[in-house]
């Protein structure tokens, strides 16, 4: 018989991870007539954004749409995903996909079923020139994806509502962010943007997670149908790669100007950040965050 | 369950409990707690619906309800408040319904000082009335400015339900704070005219009466001495934020602490009416807070049972252009003023209105504007009006229930005109703004 | 409520002093709040205090005592009436229905206030059990903030059932309690 499952967004509605999410449950609902149909129910007007893990893993919506940073609350090591080094392709050969799934089950009752945001770095975003990777005397609004590694350059940090940084901007109450190198378009945070540093860090990541008794309690036809389908939304993450360079072509001409550093700085900047971010990983789960990093960095 | 009938279940089971007389927060809770178990299943559902009540105002952007409501709390309790009264009066030269036209000068002023509807009503109620009445006032004329000046106070910033409104509805909260203060001056503006007018026609209505007429210094003193300092609360709060210091949420707490140093500098301040106020703003944000804690949840459970896309949908499959839908809106928002207070106002209709908002593509600020000016329109609408309800609170026996109905008529009047014109002109609203934020 | 009085209204009483208490603590939550985001914007902007550029944890702490500020004071407000309702058609229905209809709303809130106690309670249990953690600029249990809420609802209860009990002892008709904000 049909199964039917419930989908909810971590993200608002107009966030544009949520379009090719429900293209993808448009497809689904057309190849899956009589064995399985996703009923998209919205976003965090539904549930908020910060109880979506909990929601999962209780069984209040069978599967979510979300990033690790929203669901720490059920297991701190679901923000190391942001630290992947290796492709969603990879993980899957590599084991860390299995490892993955080995936590997310113990702790959150949860089955991972796909990454569907990756190769796409954070930025750091400026208003005032720097030279060196040294933010000593800058306010950077943060998040906890990259407080660490933000303090760890001298920032000084703040957190700051989202709704707020724009005018936080315009005013200088803040000096620059961090963000994925999309998005920043569908906040109008360009027009108050001036500079944005080069490289970028981390690997920002969006995932499918699932109830796991739901998942198990699936027809396995219906959960064969899951599984190739959400592989196939992984798969077309290549997608990521030509978009976000389009993305950085809108910034410059939206007249955002890069700031980069010889290369050994950039290198340098980069294992920094992982190195910071791991040490954070580590510290918050000793159990898992090595094992996690042996198999998702480089 | 299909959304019509869960759009039954959540919108008509709230309706039934608020008539009950249950409280408003208490009407969501019972009806959470239903559609929980239906909606979001059984016992995990309403264990999630606890945890969504805790987030629901553990948030940053609600923090300035507290803030501007103590601003408020802060001038009426030490006695500042008074002195706005006495400096403005002793401006205002011989007019026809000169105490009327002092109330609104002075309502004015302090509406740009105080973020409280309820102090500003209750402070011009008890000061004034008294005056007017002695003076040979028609109870009429005279309840009526001090109720109107009361919800222009609501549309000039600072002002805590427009904080909600932004909060909720997703509307840049500093658009829609500077949005307001251009329809607000308007609006006084035309009270001003019209008890001018009014009382040329039938100067009865309000006697001229004898007062003291300052010359020279007597009569700027108290401009310099206190009108002037308290209206530099507002300058503060404003120049925090421009200069870059403090988020738009930070500066009003910087304008909290800002009028408690000015109230220490006066040697207003006491510890037990700091004590007075505080409790004063624990007392009504926690009214506040207390419904959206219900009231967001609601909304949540809301739109989880697809009720809220689905008379989403159906509303936008009318055909109808959105200007239709937007005045249909604005109808449905008074209509709904006859008989539920503000917060509950935003809370039943907000899930419903923002979608569509996005939904036709309408500038979100004016929208919000015409909101706020519903809104006002609904504290002063009988039979339950806020400020009706304030006034005859610090009225006289004398004063009769049918006079205050009868008062506050032609404000309800030019509200209504207002809201006509920013319909019409949109500018009106969006225009400051765009220019200032 | 005349001094004296039955052991009830001695414990009523009672309650109503811990309910007054509990509101001061919600009071003195929002002076503390203003003077934690002034400090915070003070320390950005002027560096008054070495090696302390400013108080990042300040806007988490605002959110949780806005969260306290609405639980400490619930209660409180209860008992004075200034949970605000719609009693238009309490006033419009003969008194007598009207009694029949705030008795029907007290116990209907009674029951709401205890459901959700309970799973506000089951929350904070479950929350403690998986020992999850509340990752911001602080790292705390969530168990802690969870925890107010079940109190708070238990506190409404037992003052749902006062109100009853003064309802029941009071006239036969409904009462004045307040309708609007402001
Ligand atoms: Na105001
Ligand atoms: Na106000």
């Amino acid at each position: 018989q049909e199964a039917t499952l419930r989908l909810v967004s971590a993200f608002p509605e107009n966030v544009f991870y949520v379009k090719r999410t429900t293209d993808w449950i448009a497809k689904v609902n057309r190849d899956g007539k009589g064995a399985l149909q996703i009923n998209f129910i919205g976003g965090p007007k539904a549930i908020p954004t910060f109880e979506v893990g909990n929601a999962v893993k209780t069984g209040v919506v069978d599967i979510a749409m979300t990033t690790g940073a929203y669901y720490t609350n059920v297991m701190p090591e679901a923000d190391n995903l942001k630290l992947a080094e290796v492709s969603a392709a990879e993980q899957r050969q590599n084991g860390a996909y299995d490892l993955i799934n080995r936590i997310w089950a113990e702790k959150g009752n949860m089955r991972y079923l796909a990454r569907v945001v990756e190769f796409t770095p954070f930025h750091l975003y400026l208003n005032r020139k720097i030279d060196k990777p040294d933010l000593t005397g800058l306010k950077i609004r943060i998040t906890p994806v990259y407080r660490d590694f933000f303090q760890a350059l001298g920032a000084q940090v703040m957190t700051t509502a989202p709704g707020e940084v724009y005018t936080a901007l315009e005013r200088g109450v803040i000096d620059g962010y961090g963000w994925p190198i999309h998005l920043l378009f569908d906040l109008n945070w360009q027009e108050k943007t001036k500079y944005r540093v080069d490289p970028g860090f981390y690997n920002a990541e969006v995932s499918l997670i699932m109830n796991l008794d739901k998942y198990k309690a699936l027809p396995a036809k219906a959960r064969e149908f899951l599984d190739r389908e959400a592989l196939a939304f992984e798969r077309d993450n290549e997608f990521w790669k030509s978009y976000n360079q389009n993305e950085a072509k809108r910034q410059a001409e939206a007249g955002i100007q890069v700031i980069t550093f010889d290369a050994a700085t950039n290198r340098a900047f980069i294992e920094k950040a992982n190195e910071v971010g791991w040490a954070a990983a580590i510290k918050a789960s000793p159990q898992y965050g090595p094992q996690m990093k042996k198999l998702l960095a480089r | 369950m299909d959304w019509p009938s869960a759009a039954w279940l959540m919108l008509g089971g709230s309706t039934v409990l608020l008539f009950l007389g249950l409280p408003v927060a208490f009407s969501f809770m019972v009806i959470n707690l239903v559609g929980a178990a239906l909606f979001l299943g059984g016992q995990a559902g309403l264990t999630q619906l606890a945890r969504n009540s805790v987030g629901s105002v553990a948030t940053f952007s609600l923090t300035p309800i507290p803030l501007f409501i103590l601003m408020g709390e802060v001038l009426f309790h030490t006695g500042l408040a008074v002195k706005v009264i006495d400096g403005v009066e002793r401006l205002i030269r011989q007019v026809p319904g000169r105490l009327a036209v002092v109330a609104v000068v002075a309502g004015t002023i302090f509406s740009a000082i105080s973020g409280s509807t309820i102090a500003t009503t209750a402070m011009l109620g008890s000061l004034m009335l008294p005056v007017m009445l002695q003076r040979g006032y028609h109870p009429a004329m005279a309840t009526g400015p001090l109720m109107a000046i009361g919800a222009v106070d609501m549309l000039i910033p600072p002002s805590a339900l427009t904080v909600l409104l932004g909060s909720l509805s997703g509307i840049s909260i500093s658009k829609l704070l500077i949005g307001g203060v251009l329809p607000g001056v308007i609006l006084s503006a035309a009270f001003v005219l019209y008890i001018v007018v009014r009382v040329k026609m039938n100067p009865s209505l309000a006697p001229a009466t004898e007062f003291v007429e300052y010359r020279g210094w007597a009569k700027l003193k108290p401009l310099f001495q206190y009108v002037l300092p308290l209206v530099s609360i507002f300058v503060v709060v404003v120049a925090s934020m421009s200069a870059g210091w403090a988020t738009p949420t930070e500066s009003a707490a910087i304008g909290a602490l800002f009028t408690m140093a000015l109230a220490v500098a006066y040697r207003a301040l006491t510890f037990s009416n700091l004590l007075v106020a505080l409790r004063g703003t624990a007392a009504i944000s926690g009214m506040i807070l207390f419904i959206i804690v219900g009231a967001t949840t609601f909304s949540q459970i809301l739109s989880f049972s697809g009720a809220s896309d689905g008379l989403v949908s159906e509303i936008s499959g009318l055909g109808l252009s959105p200007l239709q839908v937007i005045a249909a809106m604005m109808a449905l928002l008074i209509f709904l003023g006859l008989f539920v207070e503000q917060v509950s106002m935003m809370m039943i209709t907000l899930p419903i209105y923002m979608p569509l908002v996005q939904k036709y593509g309408v500038d979100p600020v004016w929208f919000g504007v015409m909101f706020l000016i519903c809104m006002q329109l609904g504290l002063l609408l009988p039979p339950h009006g806020l400020l009706l309800m304030t006034m005859k609170g610090v009225s006289p026996s004398q004063v009769r229930m049918a006079d205050i109905f009868r008062g506050v008529l032609p404000y309800i009047a030019m509200s209504v005109l207002l809201l006509v014109l920013v319909f019409l002109v949109p500018a009106v609203a969006v225009w400051l703004p765009k220019v200032l934020v | 409520m005349a001094p004296g009085g039955t052991a009830l209204d001695r414990l009523e009483r009672a309650y109503g002093r811990l309910l007054d208490a509990l509101a001061l603590a919600g009071a003195a939550l929002i002076l503390a709040m203003t003077l934690m985001i002034c400090g915070d914007v003070l320390l950005r902007n002027v560096r008054i205090v070495p090696g302390v550029a400013s108080l990042e944890w300040s806007t988490e702490i605002s959110e949780a005592m806005l969260y306290m500020v609405t639980m400490l004071t619930a209660p409180w407000l209860l008992r004075r009436g200034q949970h605000i309702r719609v009693d238009i058609v309490l006033r419009a229905v003969p008194a007598g229905l009207g009694w029949v209809f705030e008795w029907t709303a007290d116990v209907l809130g009674c029951a709401c206030c205890l459901t959700m106690a309970y799973f506000g309670a089951r929350a904070a249990y479950a929350s403690h059990a998986s020992g999850a953690m509340s990752i911001k600029t602080l790292v705390t249990p969530e168990w802690w903030l969870l925890s107010l809420l079940p109190l708070a609802f238990l506190a409404l209860s037992l003052e749902m059932a006062f109100r009853l009990r003064r309802l029941h002892l009071g006239p036969r008709e409904p009462r004045d309690d307040a309708v609007s904000t402001g």
